[in-house]
């Protein structure tokens, strides 16, 4: 799983450590800034090809 | 086997008390209780030194954190200790998230990418919950992405 939400410019992806045993909601409360809006999202839903990362943007 | 039962054992003269002799094992019931000894995985952050004394003082030499992580294809952390997370910023931009954060933002951080060319790592901001690092063609500048990028850090914990 992971977390995303919107930058400025952008969007952040937020990757758990191998070694997190929380839930992914408690991640995103620990890791995800104040206020931020956010989604989980499924590994397979980001792309793999970074050709255009800083291109990507966060959709509502 | 035979057992001694006594309730001391102690030196007859000089101040070394040797048990056991080359290639003897020399072990603790494992029920039985200890003090003054640190066993196998029993070495934590809490029983290392902490004395104000600078020869005595263990915990402040030992790293607080350290992660390898791979910024290409799908970033992950491969190995680390003490983080959660890894934030993908955007390309060769990361924001690392302590598991127990640091005292303040005067710690040490340092990192390295394993690459051919002349990729470089720049500490870009410094707080007690994260520290954000960028990675670079150091001949360009040109913010990139690598296979294994690793840092570590030093400093007091919170």
């Amino acid at each position: 799983m992971r977390i995303i939400y919107p930058k400025d410019t952008g969007v952040a992806i937020v990757i758990p450590s191998p070694n997190w045993k929380g839930t992914i909601e408690e991640l995103a409360a620990k890791d995800v800034p104040n206020g931020k809006s956010y989604k989980i999202v499924e590994d397979s839903d980001i792309p793999s090809d970074r050709t255009f990362r800083d291109a990507w943007e966060y959709q509502e | 086997m035979s057992t001694i039962e006594v309730n001391a054992i102690d030196k007859e003269s000089g101040s070394t008390l040797t048990l056991g002799g080359s290639g003897t094992a020399v072990t603790l019931h494992a029920s039985a209780t200890s003090s003054g000894f640190v066993t196998d995985g029993g070495v934590t952050v809490a029983k290392l030194s902490t004395s104000g004394t600078e020869a005595n003082n263990v915990k402040k030499r030992v790293a607080k954190a350290w992660v390898n992580f791979s910024g290409t294809g799908t970033p992950a952390i491969q190995e680390d200790f003490n983080f959660t997370s890894i934030t993908d910023n955007g390309t060769g931009d990361y924001t690392l998230s302590f598991t127990a954060n640091m005292s303040s933002a005067n710690y040490v951080a340092v990192g390295a990418v394993c690459a051919s060319s002349r990729g470089v790592v720049s500490i870009t901001a410094i707080a007690a919950g994260t520290v954000q690092v960028s990675t670079r063609e150091g001949h360009t500048g040109t913010a990139t992405d690598y296979g294994e990028t690793s840092v570590l850090v030093f400093g007091d914990l919170a």
